[in-house]
């Protein structure tokens, strides 16, 4: 709306000060209280199940609190400024007045023109030359009267929504409303969060991945910093500082994180090195899992990629042990699911260290489903994240390796993971799937499996009751079915390995080789084409039981049935070699 | 644990291996290199021996990916032209070719990227280097 003079005689510059103090002053209070809530010293001292979503509740409510004074203070400066500006475009006002008075004329509140005054002496001739300079002058000022009417408006509307739906939507704490709440602040409240409150917006689902990666990546730094900054204080070593953090001033918490967030950033670097493209920090929870951490990083921007992939290694890897910079898995499946995309948005793919996998082979744990069935949860909370925040349509694969197949088929047998492809790789079981079909896909969906025939691991799948090596423990173990065996209900898909010799870990640690069946495979489910499977020549046949449809009738128990790999002995195949896909390609 | 692989080559061999067969690939193919990385990587999942020497050269983006095609296409004739060869047992969606034992891999454009990549990947023959003490990725020069 345009303002005349009349609205900027009643303009109040003092009155909008008061504004601006009211609201700095409920900015001081919410901070005081966020403040207050962040040193309460039971939260420190307080252990345990409750204690751990009181924590949550607290730092949801400290975010609001935060935001509201962030929003405040926005509010209080913009009115301060508006104040500043009425005094200035009054003052021009005044001066305009007096010089159209010196010219007998008069600047008419009700019409917002110029007239002349009883006194004009003049024809019309003259008084347009008059009143043209004066009219000019008006014209600006109102111009500038109502560009800061519109500023302030907007400045006081903007955080009335601020200020309404931080609480709502944060406290509600759905995916869908996080996402609601974040898209209707401004970018410059966005930012002023993300700085503020980066522990509590990192690992936020419903937030985009670029944002929650910003809050993440400024969180690990602090990390770093923290010890850091110490041993640079000190003039010590970083590993005296880690050595004896107590003598500093700090915790073996403060060190755990250290670490964890030096391994994160080494993966960071290696991944964006490895790929040339952007990487994100999408979970980052360095204390997780005893402090061997949980964390998972995007190459390329899950919210765009037309085609996203998961990876979901297995046992023996953490972020502690430095899997995401050691790993080259993803990377490759990163590049290799590029090319066989072609063009478009361009794809991302997830190195997904976010659950807790078993220690190593000899951990007991590793023939049990209690650490997959936990995971499960997790990497479907993860994957259902990424489907709340995605722009267009989009095309999700989670590529399940060793434990992680398992981890993979209970998220989604389990808890109700949304994925349109499932790739399960040296796998020792299904667990709670136990046929393609409680995958819960999609139409056109498929659970694809590479089982190399010498990959000691898939042997066990289908084995209950025993598993070598593990037989002292008393809770029951076996994985569940083997996803490659007939009748489960999979493609599989050529896995062997040529060329390597053998370890304690066999074949089982091939499957994401450059240049291998495998990973080419994998590159065209991903990417979206894994019909093209046939037409490359990767499909392979099922696992039987030597018996065929007489060893159900023995009633042999499964482990004691000898099971023929069709694939045990075709060596790996050659001649896969594609040029790049055309842009009309599929 | 691997039981070793024959002709084991020192971590220093194995990197040689791929900077010395990016030259050649820079030279051969008149590339503006923006930037190169190397690093040792595990020829497995596990992080175990044997190592090789693999390496990353950013070039310029083209005009489109259709360009971008176009130009890998022709690079890799180039190449052929030099001596390096399809391998049938390497499996890429991307063109792959081999020389001396080192594979090229000739990425296509990432829409998402600062730059095109031409990956660089030895053999895995270095049994000495660790996963815990290879450090980090590192820049290369290579003019």
């Amino acid at each position: 709306m345009t303002l005349g003079p009349g609205d900027i005689d009643r303009w109040d510059a003092e009155q909008v000060r008061a504004v601006a103090r009211a609201a700095r002053s409920r900015a001081e209070s919410a901070s005081a209280v966020s403040a207050a809530l962040r040193q309460l010293p039971v939260i420190e001292a307080w252990s345990g199940l409750a204690a751990r979503a009181a924590r949550v509740a607290i730092d949801l409510t400290r975010l609001a609190l935060d935001a509201h004074a962030e929003e405040s203070r926005a509010v209080a400066r913009a009115a301060d400024r508006a104040a500043e500006e009425i005094e200035r475009v009054k003052s021009r006002l005044r001066s305009l007045d007096s010089d159209a008075r010196a010219a007998h004329l008069i600047v008419d509140r009700v019409t917002g023109t110029v007239i002349p005054d009883t006194e004009f002496q003049g024809n019309s001739a003259q008084f347009a030359t008059a009143a043209d300079p004066i009219l000019i002058r008006l014209s600006g000022i109102l111009a500038d009267a109502t560009a800061i009417d519109d500023e302030l408006a907007r400045a006081i509307s903007d955080t009335a929504i601020g200020l309404r739906e931080p609480n709502a939507a944060v406290a509600a704490a759905g995916p869908e409303e996080r996402k609601a709440w974040w898209g209707s602040l401004s970018r410059i409240a966005k930012d002023q969060l993300l700085e503020r409150n980066p522990e509590a917006l990192g690992n936020c689902d419903g937030i985009p991945a670029a944002d929650r990666s910003r809050a993440n990546v400024t969180v690990m730094a602090r990390d770093i910093d923290r010890i850091a900054s110490i041993a640079a204080d000190y003039g010590v070593l970083v590993d005296d500082v880690a050595g004896e953090p107590e003598r500093f001033g700090l915790s073996t918490t403060d060190v755990v994180r250290y670490t964890n967030a030096q391994r994160v950033s080494e993966g960071l670097d290696y991944t964006q090195s490895q790929t040339g493209t952007e990487v994100y920090l999408f979970v980052y929870r360095p204390q997780e899992f005893g402090g061997q951490g949980r964390t998972a990083i995007a190459i390329g921007d899950p919210d765009h990629a037309g085609h996203t992939a998961v990876v979901v290694p297995g046992t023996g890897n953490n972020v502690a042990n430095g899997w995401l910079a050691h790993s080259d898995d993803a990377t490759n499946l990163y590049a290799e699911t590029l090319a066989a995309t072609g063009p478009g948005p361009g794809v991302s793919v997830l190195a997904w260290m976010g659950y807790d996998a078993p220690d190593s082979l000899v951990d007991p744990r590793v023939s049990q489903t209690l650490l997959a069935r936990q995971g499960g949860a997790l990497l479907a909370a993860d994957v259902n994240a990424l489907n709340v925040t995605h722009h267009g349509p989009t095309h999700v694969t989670v590529v399940g390796h060793s434990y992680g197949a398992t981890t993979v088929a209970d998220a989604a047998a389990g808890h109700r993971m949304q994925a349109d492809d499932i790739v399960l790789v040296g796998a020792p079981g299904t667990d709670l799937a136990r046929a393609a079909s409680d995958f819960g896909l999609p139409a056109g969906g498929h659970v694809y499996v590479g089982s190399a025939s010498t990959d000691p691991i898939t042997n066990l799948a289908g084995m209950s009751g025993r598993v070598p090596g593990v037989g002292f423990t008393t809770e029951p173990i076996g994985l569940g079915a083997d996803p490659a065996a007939n009748g489960f209900g999979s493609t599989r898909f050529k896995a062997e390995v040529s060329g390597w010799t053998l370890g304690s870990w066999g074949d089982h640690e091939h499957y994401f080789d450059s240049g291998s069946e495998s990973l080419f495979s994998i590159a065209d489910i991903a990417s979206g084409h894994g019909a093209a499977l046939q037409e490359h020549g990767m499909t392979a046949a099922h696992r039987d039981s030597i018996l065929g449809p007489f060893a159900s009738r023995l009633g042999l128990p499964d482990w004691s049935i000898p099971i023929l790999d069709p694939e045990l002995p075709r060596p790996a195949t050659s001649g896969h070699y594609h040029h790049p896909r055309p842009s009309a390609g599929p | 644990m691997m039981s070793g692989v024959m002709n084991p080559m020192t971590p220093q061999q194995s990197r040689s291996q791929v900077v010395d067969a990016a030259r050649q690939v820079v030279a051969t193919l008149g590339l503006e290199v923006v930037e190169a990385w190397f690093w040792h990587s595990a020829c497995n999942s596990r992080g175990d021996p044997p190592f090789r020497g693999h390496m990353r050269i950013g070039y310029p983006l083209a005009g489109s990916y259709e360009a971008a095609n176009a130009q890998i296409t022709l690079m890799a004739a180039t190449l052929q032209r030099a001596g390096w060869s399809a391998d049938p047992t390497f499996h890429s969606h991307a063109p792959a070719l081999k020389n001396n034992n080192v594979i090229v891999i000739l990425r296509p454009q990432d829409p998402n990227a600062a730059t095109r990549g031409v990956e660089i990947l030895g053999e895995c023959r270095d049994m000495t280097t660790t996963i815990e003490g290879r450090g980090p990725v590192q820049p290369v020069n290579l003019s």
